[in-house]
């Protein structure tokens, strides 16, 4: 038995797959690269897999994390290798880590979500810049927000981390996770820009995929 | 236009399953337009989700697309949402694989799986600016427009709108269209439109509605459709003689959103030798052709290598008739169950054999269990030659019940010929007895026995082609005499029945004839589309496109034939003999059964020197 969380990333067309259509996709790419992935007991096993948190429809991203288990240990470079074969354009997985440190689920390890808001044009770089310095810098961002059931008021100022500007867009960190979470999509609302988003980056406590980009790979995107 | 950069940054975040329009998925095909010497992209007249269920359409993207020449590429009826802004941004319809508009392949081919898809087949055409009939399609440089499936046995209601249909088995002839066709492209347009569809007309199983003219005396009655250049040339069905050896595919297209039947399917035969009275299918078909089980293993191997699902599905039209079925069925589960791959049996019999089969397959969790007995009273089951008894079903429902199952469903029909309104309370008595037979095995526990019952369609090319259907009115009556008699003496039992209305225009569109063109033309032009699903089907659109081509849909669907009137089908030769048919008709007015050909030749026609049955194995009837 070994446990693993694995770093891909979404990008183009596959970005406006469900949160389930995207499972579905690793359920079936595991069975093709016939790697021995766990399964649950009882009466209707499934494959142990779980993500981090779930991506929303048409966000592209760059760092989803995945957990898996499997029955035997398989060494990182043959996984990768085996999985990207296997899996459709537009998904790619990129790094691998064994997870020896801690037993918690994924979900609840995650802490933050970093994203690339990429400048969508109309307006200059400099005045995005002033735009968005400006909005961000109120001390209380009151937003209507949408939960399962009802309609909620969220300060969402107490959720963003952390920003940074590029010449391309702003990047952005904010909280994410099952204790604390800010959807991007209520951000873009309130900025209220044209903005495109790419999620980076999903951190936690003890996640072991840590800083495997430098801030130059960053930026390159 | 960039069709794709518009779907993906306009279009995809304002609709529901966007996942539905854009392509990319395991195993389509990425061959292009430069490398290929011609392309066709193969249709299916109903939302994504229904049409990536179709096994047709995986064997013959499939079989296209191994060749190095020719391409096949995909595209599905955009789910209303999405139709409309498409239509509103000036996007045409797109295939999937390169995102071309469908007018720039030189063969567009739909499948006509169901007469209510028609409309869907216009609002594709009209989507991609392609002119809608065949005439004007003359003119000008535009695509072939085809098409094949159970529909076309039929093919007069839409024949306006289709340069050429394929009738029959399509894996032969569709390679050799597409070659023919090659030859007849500049710059991948068609040009001698003319002369193309002559040579055409020569392959086999190739109608080509242009060629041929309907004939009226001077009282406007129907002498028959005849072949302009030759009245005797009927149009002969092809037929795959040798299917252990036919192309199938083992590399399918997995579709990202979940399609209704998502799942390997392992085609075990093909045909039906039962012969009930009611079924096109079992006619159509015919002769049964067989399998080896070494073949099937060796593909399911493959498919399960390159598909990645976890569960192989038998199918053909009687997956218990197939003479090796246990064999296979125990060397799957022996070779799969340590992979998780679960096996499933779409179409049983009512049989101890189907039961015992059903539980090799379903050892731990035991889904829902269908019997169809299509009657509810034996002398109704042989008027349509169904040969159950009501034995047979009470004895393989308590096998179901003994071994686990709670959920059961039952197949009926209403409507059918001879019926009394006994036959229409036997449904319910029998339906009656099997809850009360599965709460006395469970001591009473979550039986649930579902009476699902079907309004009868005659169709073409079955013993009650001759028939009428029964009135709208008619239909509801016995509905509602179903319901009541729940209510008197069925209680506990799930009901359901279908929309008459929609019962009726599928019985006028099969047995239509082309002045049924006008309806569909008209309903066009209104915008209709989706009329098999009753969420769109607008029925006072389909009254106001009737009337104003003067059309009572009741004219054709409660129309009697006699023996010696022309039908609008008989230029169609499927190889089963009209004789027999009305032999059928007749010997149903006086119960008299007809045994399972497997039993011994019935003489329905088909078999020759060319086309025979083919059965691997021997038979557990």
């Amino acid at each position: 038995m070994a446990s693993y969380v694995m770093e891909f990333c979404v990008r183009g067309p596959l970005a406006y797959l469900s949160h389930l259509e995207l499972m579905k996709v690793f359920r079936q790419s595991f069975r093709r690269s016939a790697m021995p992935i766990s399964f649950s007991e009882g009466f209707n096993p499934h494959m142990k897999l779980s993500f981090a948190i779930a991506k929303g429809v048409g966000l592209e991203s760059e760092g989803e994390l995945l957990e898996i288990e499997t029955d035997r240990y398989i060494e990182v470079n043959d996984f990768l290798e085996k999985i990207n074969k296997v899996i459709p354009e537009g998904l790619k997985v990129k790094a691998l880590k064994e997870k020896t440190i801690s037993t918690k689920s994924l979900s609840s390890m995650l802490r933050k979500a970093k994203y690339l808001l990429e400048y969508g044009g109309g307006v200059s770089c400099d005045e995005y810049r002033t735009i968005i310095t400006d909005k961000l810098n109120k001390t209380e961002i009151l937003m209507e927000v949408k939960t399962k059931k009802s309609i909620g008021i969220k300060n969402i100022k107490e959720y963003i981390l952390d920003w940074d500007f590029t010449d391309t867009g702003v990047i952005i960190e904010v909280y994410a996770g099952s204790d604390k979470n800010l959807r991007i999509d209520n951000l873009l609302k309130y900025l209220d820009l044209e903005l495109k988003p790419i999620r980076l980056k999903l951190i936690g406590d003890n996640i072991p995929i840590i800083d495997r980009m430098s801030k130059e790979e960053e930026d390159e995107i | 236009m960039n069709i794709r950069k518009i779907v993906y940054e306009e279009l995809l975040m304002e609709v529901e399953k966007p996942g539905r329009y854009i392509g990319g998925e395991w195993n389509s095909t990425k061959k292009t337009f430069e490398e290929t010497k011609c392309q066709m992209v193969f249709c299916f007249p109903d939302v994504y989700e229904v049409g990536m269920s179709h096994l047709g359409l995986q064997i013959l993207y499939g079989l296209v697309n191994d060749t190095t020449s020719y391409l096949m590429e995909r595209s599905f009826m955009p789910w209303p949402d999405m139709y409309k802004k498409m239509e509103e941004r000036g996007i045409p319809l797109y295939s999937l694989e390169s995102f071309k508009p469908l007018n720039e392949f030189p063969i567009v081919g739909f499948t006509l799986q169901y007469e209510m898809s028609y409309t869907n087949i216009l609002a594709m055409l009209g989507l991609a600016n392609i002119p809608i009939t065949s005439e004007e399609r003359m003119e000008g440089s535009h695509p072939l427009v085809i098409a094949g499936g159970p529909c076309s046995v039929n093919p007069e209601p839409i024949s306006r709108f289709i340069d050429l249909f394929l009738i029959g088995d399509g894996e032969l002839v569709l390679p050799e269209i597409l070659k023919k066709v090659a030859n007849y492209l500049l710059d991948g347009k068609i040009i001698n439109r003319k002369e193309l569809l002559l040579e055409l007309s020569e392959l086999q199983g190739v109608y080509i509605p242009a060629f041929f003219k309907e004939e009226y005396d001077i009282d406007g009655k129907y002498l028959g459709t005849y072949n302009i250049f030759d009245k005797k040339v009927r149009v002969k069905k092809t037929f795959v003689t040798d299917l252990d050896n036919a192309y199938f595919p083992t590399k399918l297209v997995i579709p990202f959103v979940d399609a209704i039947h998502d799942r390997m399917m392992l085609e075990v035969l093909r045909g039906c030798t039962h012969g009930c009275r009611f079924c096109q299918a079992g006619n159509y078909y015919r002769p049964v052709r067989e399998k080896s089980v070494t073949r099937l293993l060796d593909t399911a191997a493959k498919l399960v290598v390159e598909s990645g699902y976890d569960d192989i599905s038998l199918t053909s039209l009687s997956t218990a008739d197939y003479t090796g079925v246990k064999e296979l069925v125990d060397k799957l589960l022996n070779k799969y169950e340590k992979d998780k791959i679960s096996i499933s049996l779409p179409s049983l019999r009512v049989d101890t054999f189907s039961v015992e089969l059903a539980k090799d397959i379903q050892k731990v969790r035991k889904t829902g269990f269908t019997f169809a007995p299509e009657a509810g009273t034996q002398r109704m089951r042989d008027i349509i030659n169904k040969g159950v008894s009501e034995e047979d079903l009470l004895t393989s429902v308590e096998g179901a019940f003994k071994a686990g199952w709670q959920r059961l469903k039952l197949y009926f029909m209403i409507g059918l010929p001879e019926e009394t309104d006994e036959d229409v309370i036997g449904i319910i008595k029998l339906g009656k007895k099997v809850l009360d037979m599965g709460r006395k095995i469970s001591g009473g526990k979550n039986i649930i026995v579902t009476v699902s019952v079907a309004s009868f369609v005659p169709k073409p090319f079955t013993a009650f082609q001759w028939f009428g259907q029964n009135t709208k009115d008619e239909l509801i009556r016995k509905q509602y005499l179903l319901k009541e008699s729940v209510r008197e003496f069925g209680k506990g039992l799930k009901l359901s029945y279908h929309y008459s209305d929609l019962s009726v225009l599928e019985g006028m569109f099969a047995r239509g004839d082309r002045r049924l063109g006008g309806v569909l033309q008209s309903l066009y032009e209104k915008g209709s589309m989706f009329d098999s699903w009753d969420e769109w089907f607008k029925l006072e659109m389909w009254n106001e496109a009737l009337e104003e081509n003067s059309i009572s849909k009741e004219t054709y669907s409660e129309h009697f034939f006699s023996e010696t009137e022309p039908m609008y089908w008989d230029h169609i030769d499927i190889g089963v003999k009209k004789k027999y048919l009305w032999n059928e008709y007749q010997k149903s007015k006086s119960l008299e059964i007809t045994r399972d050909c497997r039993l011994g030749c019935t003489n329905c026609g088909v078999c020759n020197d060319e086309i025979r049955m083919d059965i691997k194995g021997e038979y557990h009837g």
